[in-house]
């Protein structure tokens, strides 16, 4: 199955080659795939339709690198990152640490993972995504001066939930 | 510009929800017409709206004095 068409993902590609500038790690957390096909197709879930899209997307940037998680299967790191539904998509820095080894870290959250998709973010979502990618990477927005400093001043939790549709 | 929010400051967790396939939660919120956005559980509105009132929103959210 091909999610991004074929005459899109030159044009994604370009994208990601100009304006990447640090590496990024997309979170991708899905319910087990070991209860097999009909358990795992629930309704309106698109765990598999979202993995192939990340995937794919990830394919067409070496700054990019997916991180599936199953919180069946790891339940510390669904509490960790305060995820309660599948599938939830989280974009952040990949950390730094260029001489340490990156593969045994412990799933901590050392990059803000704040920036999150729950569904698949497809459609209309996926400029979203793209968005996202370049702001994450470059740490910048395009808030005003004001603006960014009111935003910054918040010093206790705050939890934003914007509903959309895809198309 | 929710997930800007959430670059800005760490203790911003801004969630895009797909609306379709979360049914329940989308029905909890009373969701009829996308964007909808709600701060806290507690101030929501429909539509994009500029950065001052986003920021409206957002102060609204956080008051402590509600």
């Amino acid at each position: 199955m091909t999610i991004i068409a074929e005459k899109d993902r030159q044009a994604v590609r370009d994208l990601l080659a100009r304006e990447l500038a640090e590496d990024l790690e997309l979170l991708l957390f899905t319910r087990g795939r070991s209860h097999g096909g009909a358990a795992s197709g629930q309704d309106g879930d698109s765990s598999e339709e979202t993995h192939e899209l990340l995937a794919e997307l990830a394919a067409l940037s070496d700054h990019l690198r997916l991180t599936p998680i199953d919180v069946d299967a790891d339940p510390a790191a669904a509490t960790l990152y305060n995820v309660t539904a599948v599938p939830t998509v989280i974009v952040r820095r990949r950390a730094a640490a260029k001489n340490g080894s990156e593969s045994d870290r412990p799933a901590a959250a050392e990059a803000a993972a704040n920036v999150r998709f729950l569904g698949l973010p497809g459609g209309y979502e996926f400029s979203t995504l793209l968005a996202d990618l370049v702001d994450v990477s470059k740490g910048r927005t395009d808030l005003s001066a004001e603006g960014r400093a009111a935003v910054r001043a918040i010093d206790t939790p705050v939890h934003i939930q914007v509903f959309v549709t895809p198309t | 510009m929710a997930h800007q929010l959430a670059m800005e400051n760490p203790l911003i967790v801004a969630d895009v929800i797909e609306a379709n396939e979360f049914y329940e939660l989308s029905e909890r919120y009373g969701v009829r017409s996308v964007p909808k956005t709600v701060i806290n559980d507690r101030v929501e509105f429909v539509g994009s709206l500029p950065e001052a009132k986003v920021l409206q929103a957002l102060h609204q959210a956080v008051r402590r004095d509600g």
